[in-house]
């Protein structure tokens, strides 16, 4: 009896040891995104739809604007995020990488303002919550979302000091 | 010899059931998996977030369905993209207090748009760790809310119904000197378009 209850404990503590194995070596990469992550395609803003009034300044106006189109593709388990000035444009203004594992990622503008990160959060899969900062102060406030038909993807940002002036960017799906 | 034959499938293929059931749990996820900060989401007695906070017009919008919620008499550039200057607060609660209680917050609404407003017309608790709670948007509607502290200056929530499905988003966003409080909020089919609720701390 005794053996036998021996050989039990044995398995059980083997089968806890192992599972939590699996689910540590699973978890190395359970952050990683795969090709139906709704944010990946070309994005090419609506103008008529998008406004800027960050910082409390209305800046509204007909005047073409850069960054029109923004692709993002998987990569390496990641968010490969590229900039382009006009929807016809092939050589991108911006080209950053980032991952939901709970990291910083340099750069999220580009190397301006030098030594800034962004520390983005995944709230859903349709919503990432983004933090960015320097050493001495936050930078910008964003939310990324894209609709819950996946045709429509909104980039709302702000300063922090004013969070009720945003820029709301309105982007439809092309491919 | 047998038995320790036995014994030996017995425990290889209990590994094996199990190192590929701990695989599948976590891999299963990756698309809809949340990741969040590990910050402490206990409320502080000096969280930045408790006090007495008025609604502002003059900063605010309501245009999460699309249609216009205010006057153009004295709406500013901004509000005039939106909708127009409210007329006055959503639903009339112009006056949230919200408390640290529990490690979490309660919060209790107020009619009217000052600070000695007295007409409480519902008050509610949450802990800002994810934690599920009942009828965020009031009882009948088979809502379930769940809060997110991501920041000193930044909570996420999230309103799913009665099928599991996101109904609604909001982010709760301080300024930088915990001063003004600005609630947005707008559905997952059109997250184009949002109410923009700011208030003004009127004390701690």
């Amino acid at each position: 009896m005794h053996a036998r209850f021996r050989e039990l404990l044995v398995f059980a503590v083997a089968l806890v040891t192992v599972w939590g194995l699996g689910d540590r070596l699973a978890s190395a990469d359970s952050h990683d995104l795969d090709s139906t992550f709704p944010l990946f395609a070309s994005w090419v803003r609506n103008e008529a739809k998008s406004s800027f009034n960050r910082g409390n300044q209305v800046r509204q106006t007909t005047a073409p604007r850069g960054n029109r189109k923004w692709v993002m593709q998987l990569e390496n388990g990641g968010v490969r995020q590229r900039h382009y000035d006009t929807p016809e444009s092939t050589d991108p203004l911006v080209s950053i990488f980032y991952k939901f594992d709970g990291n910083e990622w340099k750069d999220p503008h580009g190397g301006k303002p030098p030594g800034e990160v962004v520390l983005p959060w995944l709230i859903n899969p349709h919503t990432q919550i983004r933090h960015c900062y320097t050493p001495e102060k936050t930078t910008e406030w964003s939310l990324y979302v894209v609709s819950a038909d996946g045709k429509s993807f909104t980039v709302t940002a702000w300063d922090e000091a004013r969070p009720w002036a945003r820029n709301i960017q309105v982007f439809d799906k092309v491919d | 010899m047998q038995m320790n034959l036995r014994r030996a499938v017995l425990l290889g293929g209990l590994l094996g059931l199990a190192l590929a059931g701990g695989t599948w749990i976590t891999t299963g996820q990756n698309q809809g998996q949340r990741v969040l900060p590990a910050v402490d989401a206990k409320v502080k007695p000096d969280d930045p977030i408790i006090g007495t906070w008025v609604f502002d017009a003059s900063r605010s919008y309501f245009n999460r369905d699309g249609k216009a919620h205010g006057t153009p008499e004295g709406q500013n550039e901004m509000q005039a993209q939106f909708g127009g200057r409210p007329t006055g607060p959503l639903g009339g609660v112009g006056k949230w207090v919200i408390g640290s209680e529990r490690d979490g917050l309660s919060f209790k609404y107020y009619k009217g748009t000052t600070a000695d407003a007295t007409d409480l017309v519902r008050t509610f608790f949450c802990t800002l760790d994810g934690k599920p709670y009942p009828d965020p948007n009031g009882p009948g509607r088979g809502e379930v809310g769940r809060f997110w502290r991501l920041h000193p200056l930044m909570i996420a929530r999230e309103v799913t119904g009665k099928d599991g499905q996101v109904t609604e988003m909001v982010t709760l966003a301080l300024s930088t000197d915990g001063q003004v409080l600005t609630v947005s909020s707008w559905l997952p089919e059109t997250p184009n378009l949002q109410n923009m609720q700011t208030f003004n701390k009127a004390a701690k």
